[in-house]
């Protein structure tokens, strides 16, 4: 399945019913260096809307919601140590977090590149 | 109000800065490109020379027959001692002898200085400043000159290096000293003052120039050498030099002695003097135990949260959970690769505290972030001595 994005600036690929889940390169751009990312736990339930991660630049702290409902399956340890790993790979080596959906269909109110390309250019 | 531009404006668009209203004037927190970033900004400035526009801050000229007189009324200085063209960092105190704003004065000449305000701060200042003129009585001119000039930082071990290849005079200069001269540039000869000093922790220099040779003077260092850099970067370095920050650190409720700065007061001034605020001041300096707060500095300690900065208000307990007070600045520092914060605590807690010992939990998202006192600065300072 190609990848979907939010307006809160993540990005979503889901496989089946489970789903990787970033911030999107624009969002990594904006925030700068990351120092410092907060990742979930394994085996936590998050509903849609739910804080799931923080990312930390020097400057200032931002949260990352959870754009699908479900159970994170795996978080991407190597940010612990590396978080610029976002910066460099954003959409990519640079993932928080996977979990397995609770409820695919969330997938349908997501947008597609094109129109996430479209939000950021009216966005700014 | 929509804020203002410097006339550095077109020089930050041209290097991508990405701008943000900050004390009222359009600033850059970060450029963009190779060079670009808070932390590759950060470590041009520690390593090379970093270019900073401050035209944000106030610049009032006081002159005339009457301004050492002046200055012993308004401020806790002893101006006679001021030499030419040196600088001297000061505080202007309100009646309860706690801090309208931190300041630096230079003197120009005989009868003139110059004073540089925070920008948030410098129309309250200025309205302090033209009453205090006026109770006077004295026959002196305050001349507001944040239009007609700029006022760029250049900081880092290459700095005198870069500015001496347009102003060879600063490479004579003292620390906190100052000098008029000419700056060299493509187009011709312009006016500059400069002085050794800045808000980095590394030697530099502070540079005005009038406002329309303000983008030739500012291409011309960064041709020289020097990194454009942002707000962010000089967050970061002033953290870490544990330089303190008007409204953070320092406010109308905070006395100087509670933030760490009673070396700025003459010894002599420290039982009274004409200044304001001097008899709250002289009270503070022979019973400091009734001033309820002190400032620290605090370091992430070892481990995973290391890197996870706590931020200004989060909430500090000592070891066995009781509330001791709050941090006022926090971040990442990017030279120490951990978080670093200064904070206000109670007074009882200061005095027992042992740096590289003593623990402290600071709140944050509902975690307790494990903090040890440091001594400051975090960064030791390189300036010029």
């Amino acid at each position: 399945m190609s990848k979907k994005y939010s307006k809160e600036h993540e990005w979503i690929q889901a496989d089946g019913d489970s789903a990787t889940i970033g911030i999107t390169n624009h969002a990594q751009e904006q925030l700068g260096e990351l120092v410092f990312v907060q990742l979930p736990e394994v085996g936590q339930t998050l509903s849609v809307g739910d804080e799931a991660a923080t990312v930390e630049s020097v400057k200032a702290a931002s949260e990352v919601y959870a754009v699908v409902s479900g159970t994170v399956s795996e978080i991407n340890e190597t940010l612990n140590d590396a978080p610029e790993t976002v910066n460099a790979s954003a959409e990519g080596e640079g993932w928080l977090y996977k979990v397995t959906l609770a409820n695919p269909q969330e997938l349908d109110e997501l947008m597609d590149a094109d129109a996430y390309s479209k939000f950021v250019q009216e966005s700014t | 109000m929509s804020p203002r531009t410097t006339p550095l404006h077109a020089f930050h668009e041209r290097h991508g800065g990405k701008l943000v209203d900050f004390g009222g004037y359009l600033l850059p927190v970060q450029y963009a490109g190779d060079h670009g970033g808070i932390i590759p900004e950060h470590k041009a400035c520690r390593t090379a020379a970093a270019l900073f526009d401050v035209s944000h801050m106030g610049r009032s000229r006081i002159s005339g027959a009457g301004a050492n007189e002046f200055l012993a009324h308004l401020l806790p200085l002893q101006p006679e001692a001021i030499k030419p063209n040196a600088l001297k960092y000061s505080f202007l105190l309100n009646e309860q002898g706690k801090m309208i704003d931190d300041l630096i004065v230079t003197r120009l000449d005989d009868q003139q200085f110059m004073l540089v305000l925070n920008a948030a701060r410098k129309d309250t200042d200025r309205k302090v400043l033209d009453a205090a003129l006026q109770q006077s009585g004295l026959e002196l001119r305050h001349e507001v000159q944040d239009e007609e000039t700029a006022l760029v930082a250049l900081q880092g071990p290459k700095a005198q290096e870069v500015l001496a290849s347009l102003v060879p005079a600063a490479a004579s200069l003292a620390f906190m000293q100052g000098t008029e001269s000419t700056a060299k540039l493509p187009h011709g000869e312009v006016y500059a003052y400069v002085s050794r000093c800045g808000y980095t922790g590394e030697d530099g220099f502070e540079i005005t120039t009038t406002a329309n040779h303000a983008a030739a003077l500012a291409d011309a260092l960064v041709t020289a050498g020097a990194t454009p850099a942002g707000l962010g970067a000089r967050d970061a370095l002033r953290l870490e030099a544990a330089l303190p920050l008007y409204g953070h650190e320092m406010d109308e409720t905070i006395s100087p002695l509670e933030a760490g700065l009673a070396w700025a007061v003459p010894k002599a001034l420290r039982q009274g003097g004409a200044f304001l605020g001097a008899e709250a001041l002289a009270q503070a300096f022979q019973a400091p135990d009734a001033l309820p707060l002190r400032r620290l500095g605090l370091i992430a300690e070892d481990g995973k949260l290391a890197r996870l900065p706590a931020r200004e208000n989060a909430p500090l307990t000592d070891k066995s959970g009781s509330a001791i007070g709050r941090i006022t600045s926090g971040s990442f520092s990017p030279t120490l690769n951990r978080a670093i914060a200064l904070a206000l605590v109670s007074r009882d807690f200061a005095a027992a505290a042992e740096p590289e010992t003593t623990q402290v939990l600071a709140e944050v998202r509902g975690k307790q972030l494990p903090f040890k006192v440091a001594s400051l600065p975090f960064v030791p300072h390189q300036y010029l001595r």
